[in-house]
């Protein structure tokens, strides 16, 4: 029989027409004010960083894959992405190998070694970064090598100088970034306004960031009340260090979180709460990082609450 | 609304129903059914051409008069004689109920599956996809067929009530039964979701519902006019056709020229069947024809599942579509079902956002063929 070939497959034959691409690439405009905001505060270094590792992960990404003989998809801008993020975590002068250490490790083993895109069990940029932490601590003491800056670093403050030192940075200050920490991450403002895009745009679920925030102000407002003389205000909490930055780029990464809404919150919530058991308990300040890898983990039990389905409910 | 998948149901009808061209031939599918004629006999419209089997599937009649050109396999092929007569309209006899009122039924051509005897009967009168407007056409142009159709399916059933469940805004009722305003948003209109609407249960017992395409056949029935065509949706207007009448003569009325690489579906876009060949007929129940032009939506992949939860959260039966997907895609079916693939409406949603284009629904229906394969119990599957 002649006529034209007509496409076959099973339905819907519509399709929402937003792709993994478009999400991954919108991730990266709303990562813009963040990057901006870290080159107006840090220069040139942290252009260098940021360069560099966003140019290391698409190359160890491409490699990975031609290695794996699998077809290049790198022009996704999930590695570009990933290796952003990364650099965001690090001090604007961190030395270059310790970018490719923790870009190789992000994108070569936090994504590929489980299977690549969508796979990874914890957010990749964080496995990198983590490494090198543990790896070399003082190299991501933000107070012991960004000599340069006339900022300090308000959860050090804090966690060595007490309440009043931390509540000598302004809210104002801690906002904009005038705060030393991750060369993007501690772009409070810019994080916000980025966040609140991907939650408009769909991309981030809300819930993810929303109870990630609430658990830790309200773990920091109970330590509050335990602690009056030491503790810092909730605030102070949400805006110092990398919490806005965590909250809407690194705890809703998606292969890593939970999917259903319950299971959202509760994964949330628990990261939230990590973070300011670290920052009270642990011997580093920043609490995000651990907070969150802990938390992933913590995803296949979250991902068993599940609602009962159409009719299994009560009878 | 469309890019978060809410599209509304109830549209504007255009003028009034076009009549389908005369088919040169009809094809008539025989899945289900005995053929009741030999290649060459000649028949008249409105002859029983096939025997249903089973307790609920309907007889086939032929629409047209004419001669028997072929049955091969799955497909009963039917010359038209313009010139040929006619069998005159019996009708049912009155009063007739149970056993004897489902034989009559399938006898004229109504399939019954889903008619079970029950308490309530619901009219489901809510379009069930955008695009598809054949049950709002119905329950606008065929009043008193319609009001006959639930008098004889009431008896039928034995249902102490009768409720028609209309779109949100609709005017129209039916005598005998109560009205159910649905909100007319996609898949609210699907039958598990109008049940769940009208008798706030998620269960089908005690309950039988049948669309208004259907009351409307077994109000013709009564007055002793078998099913021989269907109303469809195509573009902006509505066909009555003669069952078995091929897309292409179809579509050369209506100018409608599917080009290469188009998608030409019976049904509407996020549930109909892709059919590979113009050749193919319209069928009992069927409502829509679909043209989606290539290019216009993205295809299918097969990319990894980035885990976004999209599907998970679009789902109206709130299965974690994320999990048994991935289930259904490794061959785990088992897992795949304790992940409530037994309560999919097939209703399309998951894979229209899924960003990584992934053939969701596809996968489902693997999933249900080789568990029905295994011969195993699926449940409730709508």
């Amino acid at each position: 029989m002649s006529g034209p070939l007509f496409t076959v497959s099973a339905p819907p034959h519509w399709h929402s027409g937003r792709l993994s691409r478009q999400i991954f690439w919108e991730s990266i405009l709303a990562l813009s004010p963040v990057l901006v905001m870290a080159v107006i505060g840090y220069g040139l270094p942290a252009v260098r960083v940021l360069a560099l590792a966003g140019a290391a992960a698409v190359v160890v990404e491409a490699v990975c894959e031609r290695l794996q003989g699998r077809e290049l998809d790198v022009d996704n801008g999930h590695a570009l992405l990933t290796g952003l993020v990364f650099a965001c975590l690090l001090p604007a002068a961190a030395p270059w190998w310790l970018v490719l250490v923790g870009v190789g490790v992000a994108i070569g083993v936090g994504k590929h070694v489980f299977g690549g895109l969508g796979t990874s069990p914890v957010v990749p940029a964080l496995l990198g970064y983590a490494v090198c932490q543990i790896s070399w601590p003082g190299l991501l003491r933000y107070d012991f090598v960004q000599l340069d800056s006339l900022f300090s670093w308000p959860l050090a403050d804090l966690k060595y100088y007490g309440r009043a030192a931390a509540e000598a940075h302004g809210y104002a200050d801690l906002l904009l970034g005038r705060q030393l920490g991750g060369l993007g991450a501690c772009q409070a403002g810019a994080a916000l306004a980025g966040g609140l895009f991907l939650v408009a745009r769909g991309i981030v679920p809300w819930r993810i960031p929303v109870f990630f925030l609430a658990g830790l102000a309200a773990s920091a407002f109970a330590y509050q009340l335990a602690y009056p003389d030491l503790a810092a205000d909730p605030l102070f909490h949400l805006l110092a260090g990398s919490t806005l930055f965590a909250a809407f780029f690194l705890a809703p990464e998606m292969a890593c979180a939970p999917a259903g809404r319950a299971a959202m919150a509760g994964y949330g919530l628990l990261a939230g709460v990590l973070v300011m058991i670290i920052r009270a308990y642990g011997v580093w300040p920043e609490g995000t990082t651990f907070a969150i890898l802990l938390a992933n983990l913590t995803t296949p039990l979250w991902d068993r609450i599940r609602p009962r389905a159409f009719g299994k409910g009560r009878a | 609304m469309k890019a978060r998948g809410r599209f509304p149901l109830q549209a504007e009808l255009s003028g009034p129903i076009r009549p389908g061209p005369l088919p040169s031939v009809v094809r008539i599918p025989l899945c289900g059914l005995a053929a009741l004629v030999a290649v060459g006999e000649l028949v008249r419209a409105g002859q029983p051409v096939a025997r249903g089997e089973g307790l609920t599937r309907g007889d086939a009649h032929t629409p047209v008069a004419g001669e028997v050109e072929s049955i091969s396999g799955d497909t009963l092929v039917i010359r038209t004689d313009p010139a040929g007569g006619e069998v005159a309209p019996a009708p049912l006899p009155p009063g007739l109920s149970g056993e004897g009122l489902a034989a009559s039924l399938r006898a004229m051509g109504l399939d019954l599956d889903g008619l079970e005897h029950a308490a309530l009967l619901i009219v489901n009168a809510v379009n069930p996809e955008p695009g598809v407007r054949a049950p709002q056409r119905i329950l606008h142009d065929f009043q008193p067929a319609l009001a006959e159709g639930v008098k004889v399916l009431k008896r039928l059933v034995g249902a102490g009530r009768v409720v028609l469940a209309v779109a949100r805004g609709t005017e129209l009722g039916l005598p005998g039964t109560e009205r159910v305003e649905i909100e007319p948003v996609y898949p609210l209109g699907l039958a598990a979701l109008v049940v769940r609407a009208v008798t706030g249960r998620e269960s089908f017992a005690g309950v039988s519902i049948v669309d208004v395409a259907r009351v409307l056949a077994a109000g013709e029935a009564a007055a002793g006019r078998p099913v021989t065509g269907t109303i469809v949706s195509l573009g902006a207007d509505e066909f009555r056709l003669a069952l078995g009448t091929t897309l292409a003569e179809l579509f050369a009325l209506a100018g409608v020229t599917p080009h290469g690489g188009d998608r030409v579906l019976i049904g509407g876009p996020l549930r109909g069947a892709a059919q590979h060949t113009l050749e193919a007929p319209v069928s009992k129940w069927d409502q829509a024809l679909t043209v989606v032009p290539a290019g216009s939506h993205p295809g299918f992949g097969d990319e990894a599942c980035i885990n976004c939860g999209a599907c998970t959260r679009i789902c109206p039966v709130r299965i974690m579509v994320s999990l048994m997907n991935r289930a259904c895609e490794f061959g785990h079916y088992d897992l795949a079902l304790r992940y409530d693939l037994d309560v999919c409406l097939e209703c399309g949603l998951c894979a229209f956002v899924c960003p990584a284009r992934r053939p969701i629904l596809q996968y489902i229906r693997l999933a249900r063929a080789e568990l029905r394969s295994r011969a195993e119990p699926l449940g409730s599957v709508p």
